[in-house]
């Protein structure tokens, strides 16, 4: 996204930073349930 | 987002679902072997060429996806794509849902949600001055509006030209050119608006 903005001038809206911040904080939470070794429930 | 934006979105998270799902077939199982071999046991199996065949599918849905939608608008609604495979993988292969890993698919999909939202606020809109626009637009047909009742007349002043005419600021804008207001004259149906507007501008 930031590259997009960067090389293309994509117009980075309100929505678009909120949805990407909620991805991100997501990804980082399938992140680490893996790095922790964390045991799903059987 | 439009009907085709998300028959596309929609085809590309099948398609990447589809490709992922067969290749975790054509990769799994212990009797593969291992190293090349583990490899030209794959390249035997289906699996491995219905996945490559979905990306190649999903690489031309892509590319008209990307044609419609900003590149940063759909990167992130393609962040979906995880999710779904994610449940597809809980269902097909028995793969588990721990609190966070449910937590993260949650906060993804309500990312996604938002990106996606019909009518979100856009900050480009105010960057490019088009939600100002919408304002001036409003501003200018009820100064019309106004003008022609004061001097008895019918405004007769059509709202769809001067939507038109907003419509071309704001895509000029968008296309970081300098707006001017005289542009709007040579454009046919802003011409229209413009000369409607005329009166008020003079009795002004």
């Amino acid at each position: 996204m930031l590259l997009s903005w960067a090389i293309f001038g994509d117009r980075i809206g309100t929505a678009q930073l909120a949805g990407a911040a909620l991805i991100i904080a997501g990804i980082v939470c399938l992140a680490l349930s893996e790095t922790n070794g964390e045991k799903p429930p059987a | 987002m439009s009907t085709t934006v998300v028959t596309l979105w929609l085809l590309n998270i099948l398609l990447d679902t589809f490709g992922q799902l067969s290749f975790k077939a054509a990769a799994a199982g212990p009797d593969l072997g291992e190293g090349l071999a583990r490899w030209r046991a794959m390249a035997r199996r289906p699996w491995i060429w219905c996945g490559i065949g979905c990306y190649v599918g999903e690489f031309l849905i892509w590319a008209a996806f990307l044609s419609l939608v900003t590149l940063s608008e759909g990167v992130l609604l393609g962040s979906i794509n995880i999710v779904v495979i994610m449940i597809a993988g809980r269902f097909l292969f028995d793969e588990k849902f721990s609190p966070l890993r449910t937590l993260g698919i949650l906060l993804v999909t309500a990312g996604v949600a938002v990106v996606g939202w019909p009518d979100a606020p856009l900050l480009s809109d105010r960057v490019s001055g088009a939600g100002l626009l919408r304002y001036v637009r409003a501003d200018l047909l009820q100064a019309d509006r106004q003008s022609c009742d004061a001097a008895g007349i019918e405004s007769g002043l059509d709202p769809a030209p001067a939507v038109d005419a907003v419509g071309v600021l704001r895509d000029r804008l968008l296309h970081r050119r300098v707006p001017d207001l005289d542009d709007l004259a040579r454009t046919r149906a802003d011409r229209a608006g413009v000369r409607r507007l005329a009166p008020w501008k003079s009795s002004a």
